[in-house]
C-alpha cells in the first residue's frame, strides 16, 4: 500500500500505474486529520474516471507507525464490484444486485468490509451481511468516522457519499484472520441487566457507573469521575464471555449524565459481563499472536493488512509501534498497512457469526494461493 | 481449573438464556432472542428452531423453519415428518451427535457439512432446536445437554405461549377485522338511507371505502346504457371502460370480484385513475345485470384481503339495490314530470289556439273544453265539464246522429266524419244554431278512446263568402250586360253607317260631273269619316269581343305563331322582323297571341320613321315567366305617354299622320292580363321602343 499525503495526484498516479482493469479499485484509507472533503474527491474521480472506495478512519497504519494524518492507496484488482449497504430503522437494506450475487465457489473470497462505526444496529448489519454472504468468504474490515465520536459522512464510492451504512468490496484472496486483544479478566461476572443498543444503563440492577467506576476505581486505586472516564475506562473494557475464544470487548467510551455508560457496539440485555484489564505487555503479545494466527506462509503472501482499534493505540501511545512490530515479527517479507478502526469486523468461513469487537486487532493475511 | 469459576460461568449462561426466554409473546422474536444467545454464549456456528405446522392448525405432515441464525445455513425450509431427524427425536427428547457418527448423517439438513457437531432437542410435540458447531470434533457432552434440559423446557413453553398468543391475536384480528367490517357494512346502510339520488349513494361508497377501510382511493363506474360502456363516477377525469377492457372489464364479464395481488403480473391490468400494485374490482349487480363496478387500487402488492373483498361486495351488492331503487324513482319522477309539463304544454297549446278545441270520452262527457270553446258556445269550462256534447252544442237535428256515430265507432273503429274537416252547425249556449267548421280526432289512451274535436265559428266567413257570391254575380251581370251592349251598340251603328257609306258612294258616282272640286274634296273627306267610324264600331267590337271565356285554349307553338304573323305582315327587306331566341310551346288561345304579336309588330312598323326599319321579337325565360318583346329603331315613345298608349281610344301621332283608332294596344293589355301577364314599354324619344310583355311559365305547354 503507498503512503500518501498528498491524495489527489497519488490517487491518480497510483491508479495509472497499478490499474490492469477496467474493473479495479482504488483502495483509499484516509487519516482523518486534514482530510479532504470526500465529496470533493469522488468528483475527481469521477472526473479521471479512477473506480474507488474508502473511508475516513482515526488512522491509517503504515511502516510501523501510526498516522493521524494522510491516506494509504491500493489498486484492488478483480473485485466484484463495490456495494453499498444502507439502513431502514434497524435493518440493512440489500440492493437487488447485492442480493443476487453469487460469489463463484471455485474461488476463495475475501470481502473488504467497512462500515460506519458510530451508526446503530452494528450486529443486524453484520447479521444481514453474514447471512448474504454465509460461508463464501472471510470478512475484515473495520469501522470508519472520526475520534471525536461525532457522527459524519465517513464512506465514499463513485456513486456517493454515506453515513449509516456499510461498504463491501468481494476480492479474489485466500486470506488467514487472526484477532485478539490481550485484555483479561479482572472482576466478574456483572450483568447488564438494562441496556439500549451500545448503551448499558444498568449492570446488577444499578446505575451502570456506580457499579463500574467502584470496581475500576477499586483496581486503577483512583476514583473515576465522569469528566475524565476515558481516560480510566480506556484500560477497563468489558468482556463478553464466547466459549473457547477471548472475550467480545465492549468499550466504555463514555458516561452520561444518568449514569448511563456509553459502549462501542452493542451490549445485549442481561448479557454477564466481566471487567477486563490489560497492559501493555498482554496486548503487544496478542498482537504478535494474531500475527502468527494469520500468517501461515510467506511465499505467496500478498498483503498484510491490520485494522486495530484507535483505544489501543490511546492506551499503548507511544509504545503502539512495537504493537505494529510483534506483528511483523510474524513476517519478515512484508511491512503491515492498515486503519485505525472504531470496532473491528473479523470472521473466518465457518467459523462463527460476523462479529463486532472492540479493542482488538485483525490481522488479515491475504494470499493468492491457498495457505495451510 | 477453578471450578468456582466454571460453575459461575455456566450460572451466568443458564441466567442469560433463561432470560432471553418469553421476553416477547411474538414467535420469531422469542426464538431470535433465545438462539443468538445461546449461539454468542456457546460460540455456536449455527442455531434453528423448526416447528410443526399442525401446531398452527394446518393440516398435513410439514415441519417448518421458525428462525435460523444465520439463515443462509439453511437451503430448505420445510421437511416432512418422514425425514430420518424425526424419527430419531420420536424416540430420544435430545440427538448429539459429530461428524464420523451414524447419527450425524441423519441429522445434518444441508450438503457439504463435514466437519462439527450436532446438538438437537425435542421441543415437546411442536418441533426442534437445532445447534450446530463446526470447530467441535467431539459431540455435545452430557453436562452441556443437561445444562440446556431445563432451558429449552422453559423456551418450549413460551414457544406453545407464542404461539397461542399468536392464534388469539390472529382469532382477535380476524375478529376486529369482521367488526370493523360490519361496522363500515352498518355505516354504510345507515348512510344508505339518506341517499336520495345515484350520486348520493355513489359518495357514501367512496367516503364507506375509503374512510372505513382507509383505502387511499376508491372509484365507482356506472354503466352506460345507451353505449354499454362503464363510466367513472365524480372525478374530474373521466375514463369510459368497455367491459372487454382491463381487470374491471374481467370483473363486468365474469360478474364475480376480482382481488389481483400483482397488477403488474396481470395481463388484462392497465393504468386507470391511479396506479398501484394491487386492485380489488367488486361487481355492483342485481337481477342479473351488471350494474357498475367499484375499484380500488393500492401501492402495495397482495394487499385487499378476503375480508375485505367480501365486506366491498357486501357493500355493492346494498348499493345495487339502492341505485335501482334510486333510479326506478328518478325516472318516475322525470317522467311524472315530463307528463306534467307535456299537459301543461298541450292545455297552453289547447288554450291559445285560435280554434274550439274540445275534447270527450267514450260516454260523449267533456273532459277538455278551452277558452275559444267557451267564447264560442257561451259555455264555461265548468258548466259543461262532464256534461254530453247531445245536450249543450249538438243541435238537436244532430244529436241523434252523434249519438250513433260514437256508438258505431266504438263498435267498428269505424266514423266517416273522423280525421276530417266538415263543415256543420253547432249550437250556442243561447239557443243560437251557427255555422262551423269542425275536425275530430279519435286518440286511444291507455284503453280508452278520447275525441278531441277543433272547431272554428265560421259565422262571419259564411257572411262574407255570400256576399262575395252575390257580387260576382251582380258584377257578371253588368259585364254581360256591357259586353251586350258594346256588341249590340256597334253592330246595329254599322247598318246605318254602312248605308252612309253606300250613299256617298253612290253620289259621288251618280254625281260626278254635278260637284266641282270643293264638292268632290268633300266627298272624298265624307268618305274617309265614314270608313274611320266604321274602324272605330269594329275595334270597339273587338275590344268587347277579346278574352271571351269560351275561346279555346290549345297548345301553341310561339315561334310558328310569330313566323306566321311576319309572313301575314308580308313585310320587305326595307322593313325587316328578327325573330331570336329559343320559343316555348304555350296553352294559350291562338286566335289572341297572333293578335298580340301582329299588333305589336304591325305598330312597330307602322310607326317607323326609317326607311330601314328594323325590328327584333324575341324572348327569355325568367324566373316565373316568359318575357316577351318587340324591338324597334323607331321615333321613340316619351316615358310621360307610356301609361297612355294602352289605354283605348289613345292615339299620339295626328289622324293625318298614321291611320289609327288607339284601340290595338288596349286589345293586347286585356289579352296579356287575361292570360296572367304584364305589359309596359321601354322607350326614350328619338331611341327606338321596346315592347315587353310576359307570360306566365304554368301556361307552358306539358
Amino acid at each position: 500500500m503507498r503512503y500518501t499525503q498528498n491524495l489527489f495526484e497519488d490517487a491518480l498516479a497510483v491508479w495509472n500505474a497499478h490499474k490492469v482493469a477496467d474493473t479495479d479499485q482504488l483502495l483509499v484509507l484516509i487519516a482523518e486529520n486534514n482530510a479532504p472533503d470526500l465529496e470533493s474527491f469522488r468528483a475527481f474521480c469521477n472526473e479521471h474516471n479512477i473506480n474507488a472506495f474508502g473511508g475516513i478512519f482515526t488512522g491509517v497504519i503504515h511502516n510501523e507507525a501510526y498516522l493521524r494524518e494522510g491516506a494509504l492507496l491500493s489498486v484492488v484488482a478483480a473485485p466484484v464490484g463495490v456495494h453499498v449497504v444502507h439502513k431502514e430503522g434497524e435493518h440493512p437494506v440489500f440492493s437487488p444486485e447485492l442480493s443476487a450475487l453469487q460469489l463463484p465457489a471455485d474461488q476463495d473470497w475475501s470481502v473488504i468490509t467497512m462500515l460506519d462505526g458510530l451508526m446503530e444496529n452494528i450486529s443486524n448489519m453484520l447479521a444481514g451481511i453474514h447471512n448474504l454472504f454465509g460461508e463464501t468468504a472471510n470478512f475484515f474490515g473495520g469501522g470508519a468516522g472520526s475520534l471525536s465520536l461525532v457522527q459524519q459522512l465517513c464512506l465514499f464510492t463513485n456513486k456517493g457519499v454515506y453515513q449509516d451504512a456499510a461498504l463491501l468490496c468481494p476480492i479474489p484472496l485466500k486470506s488467514n484472520i487472526g484477532v485478539r486483544h490481550g485484555w483479561s479478566q479482572i472482576y466478574g461476572p456483572v450483568v447488564a441487566t438494562r441496556t439500549e443498543g451500545n448503551v448499558v444503563h444498568e449492570l446488577n440492577w444499578e446505575p451502570a457507573f456506580e457499579v463500574y467506576s467502584k470496581i475500576v476505581s477499586d483496581d486503577a486505586g483512583v476514583t473515576l469521575s465522569k469528566d475524565d472516564f476515558f481516560a480510566v475506562a480506556k484500560a477497563y473494557p468489558f468482556g463478553i464471555y464466547r466459549e473457547r475464544e477471548e472475550f467480545i470487548v465492549r468499550d466504555p467510551l463514555s458516561v452520561r449524565e444518568d449514569g448511563a455508560i456509553v459502549c462501542v457496539g452493542e451490549v445485549p440485555e442481561n448479557t454477564v459481563l466481566n471487567i477486563l484489564k490489560g497492559n501493555k505487555e498482554t496486548l503487544l503479545k496478542a498482537a504478535k499472536e494474531a500475527g502468527n494466527d494469520a500468517v501461515s506462509q510467506q511465499d505467496s503472501l500478498v498483503e498484510l493488512f491490520v485494522v486495530d482499534c484507535i483505544s489501543r493505540t490511546l492506551f499503548l501511545e507511544d509504545d503502539f509501534s512495537k504493537e505494529i512490530a510483534m506483528v511483523k515479527e510474524a513476517v519478515s517479507s512484508k511491512s503491515p498497512s492498515g486503519i485505525l478502526s472504531l470496532g473491528e469486523i473479523a470472521t473466518e468461513k465457518g467459523s462463527g457469526l460476523l462479529s463486532f469487537f472492540n479493542k482488538t486487532i485483525v490481522v488479515s493475511a491475504l494470499y493468492h494461493e491457498s495457505a495451510s | 481449573m477453578n471450578p468456582q469459576a466454571d460453575i459461575i460461568r455456566d450460572i451466568s449462561f443458564l441466567y442469560e438464556l433463561a432470560l432471553s426466554v418469553g421476553r416477547t409473546l411474538d414467535l420469531k422474536e422469542n426464538c431470535a432472542n433465545f438462539v443468538k444467545t445461546i449461539i454468542r454464549r456457546k460460540n455456536l456456528s449455527f442455531a434453528s428452531v423448526w416447528l410443526d405446522r399442525k401446531e398452527f392448525g394446518e393440516e398435513g405432515n410439514i415441519i417448518e423453519l421458525i428462525y435460523a441464525q444465520p439463515e443462509f445455513h439453511i437451503s430448505e425450509k420445510a421437511i416432512s415428518h418422514e425425514h430420518p431427524i424425526c424419527g430419531i427425536l420420536s424416540n430420544n427428547p435430545v440427538i448429539s451427535c459429530a461428524y464420523g457418527d451414524d447419527t450425524f448423517e441423519k441429522v445434518v439438513q444441508q450438503s457439504g457439512v463435514d466437519k462439527g457437531a450436532y446438538a438437537v432437542f425435542r421441543l415437546g410435540r411442536m418441533g426442534y432446536l437445532k445447534l450446530y458447531d463446526s470447530n467441535r470434533t467431539e459431540p455435545f457432552t452430557k453436562v452441556e445437554l443437561n445444562q440446556l434440559r431445563q432451558v429449552i423446557e422453559g423456551f418450549t413453553i413460551s414457544i406453545e405461549a407464542c404461539i397461542a398468543h399468536g392464534r388469539f391475536k390472529e382469532s382477535n384480528e380476524a375478529l376486529i377485522a369482521k367488526e370493523r367490517s360490519l361496522k363500515s357494512v352498518n355505516d354504510f346502510v345507515a348512510s344508505l338511507l339518506n341517499c336520495g339520488s345515484v350520486a348520493e349513494v355513489l359518495e357514501a361508497i367512496s367516503k364507506s371505502v375509503t374512510q372505513s377501510f382507509g383505502f387511499p382511493n376508491c372509484f365507482v363506474y356506472l354503466k352506460d346504457s345507451k353505449t354499454g360502456e362503464f363510466i367513472s363516477q365524480g372525478n374530474t377525469t373521466v375514463q369510459r371502460i368497455s367491459p372487454e377492457n382491463g381487470v374491471i372489464g374481467r370483473t363486468i364479464r365474469l360478474k364475480r370480484s376480482q382481488n389481483v395481488g400483482r397488477t403488474d403480473k396481470d395481463k388484462d391490468y392497465y393504468l386507470g385513475l391511479e396506479k398501484g400494485l394491487s386492485e380489488l374490482v367488486v361487481p355492483i349487480f342485481s337481477e342479473g345485470e351488471v350494474l357498475g363496478v367499484i375499484d380500488t387500487v393500492h401501492p402495495e402488492a397482495h394487499f385487499f384481503t378476503q375480508e375485505h373483498e367480501e365486506t366491498l361486495t357486501s357493500i355493492a351488492s346494498l348499493a345495487a339495490t339502492r341505485i335501482r331503487d334510486t333510479t326506478s324513482k328518478a325516472r318516475r319522477i322525470e317522467a311524472e314530470t315530463a307528463l306534467r309539463d307535456s299537459e301543461a304544454r298541450i292545455r297552453a297549446i289547447i288554450n291559445s289556439a285560435l280554434d274550439a278545441v274540445i275534447t270527450i270520452d267514450e260516454s260523449g262527457s267533456v273532459t277538455a273544453w278551452n277558452q275559444q270553446a267557451a267564447d264560442v258556445f257561451g259555455w264555461t269550462y265548468d258548466e259543461i265539464i262532464g256534461k254530453t256534447l247531445s245536450d249543450t252544442i249538438i243541435p238537436h237535428v244532430h244529436r241523434k246522429g252523434h249519438d250513433s256515430g260514437m256508438k258505431n265507432f266504438l263498435k267498428t273503429g269505424e266514423g266517416p266524419v273522423l280525421n276530417n274537416r266538415i263543415e256543420i252547425v253547432g249550437l250556442r249556449k243561447s239557443g243560437e244554431v251557427f255555422p262551423i267548421e269542425l275536425a275530430i280526432v279519435p286518440i286511444k289512451l291507455e284503453k280508452e278512446w278520447f275525441f278531441s274535436a277543433f272547431v272554428r265559428d265560421i259565422t262571419e266567413k259564411k257572411a262574407i263568402e255570400e256576399r262575395q257570391e252575390k257580387l260576382l254575380t251582380k258584377l257578371e251581370a253588368a259585364n254581360k250586360e256591357l259586353r251586350d251592349f258594346a256588341y249590340v251598340v256597334s253592330h246595329d251603328l254599322k247598318a246605318p253607317l254602312r248605308a252612309i257609306g253606300s250613299l256617298t258612294q253612290w253620289i259621288a258616282e251618280d254625281y260626278a260631273d254635278k260637284f266641282d272640286d270643293d264638292g268632290r274634296q268633300q266627298l272624298s273627306l265624307l268618305t274617309g269619316r265614314v270608313a274611320r267610324m266604321r274602324d272605330l264600331i269594329n275595334g270597339i267590337l273587338d275590344y268587347s269581343q277579346a278574352g271571351r271565356t269560351n275561346q279555346k285554349v290549345a297548345a301553341v307553338d310561339l315561334h310558328t305563331v310569330l313566323t306566321d304573323v311576319v309572313d301575314l305582315l308580308g313585310t320587305d327587306g326595307e322593313k325587316a322582323v328578327t325573330i331570336v331566341g329559343e320559343y316555348p310551346s304555350m296553352m294559350l288561345n291562338q286566335v289572341s297571341i297572333q293578335q298580340i304579336f301582329m299588333n305589336l309588330i304591325s305598330n312597330a312598323i307602322k310607326y317607323s320613321d326609317k326607311e330601314d326599319c328594323k325590328v327584333e321579337v324575341g324572348c327569355e325565360k325568367q324566373e316565373t315567366d316568359w318575357v316577351f318583346w318587340v324591338k324597334d329603331n323607331g321615333p321613340g315613345i316619351d316615358p310621360k305617354y307610356h301609361d297612355k298608349i294602352f289605354r283605348i281610344f289613345q292615339t299620339l301621332s295626328a289622324r293625318d299622320k298614321v291611320e289609327a283608332t288607339g284601340i290595338g294596344l288596349a286589345i293586347v293589355r286585356k289579352m296579356v292580363h287575361l292570360f296572367g301577364g304584364k305589359i309596359w314599354v321601354e322607350s326614350t324619344v328619338n331611341e327606338g321602343a321596346t315592347f315587353l310583355f310576359t307570360l306566365p311559365q304554368h301556361s307552358e305547354a306539358k
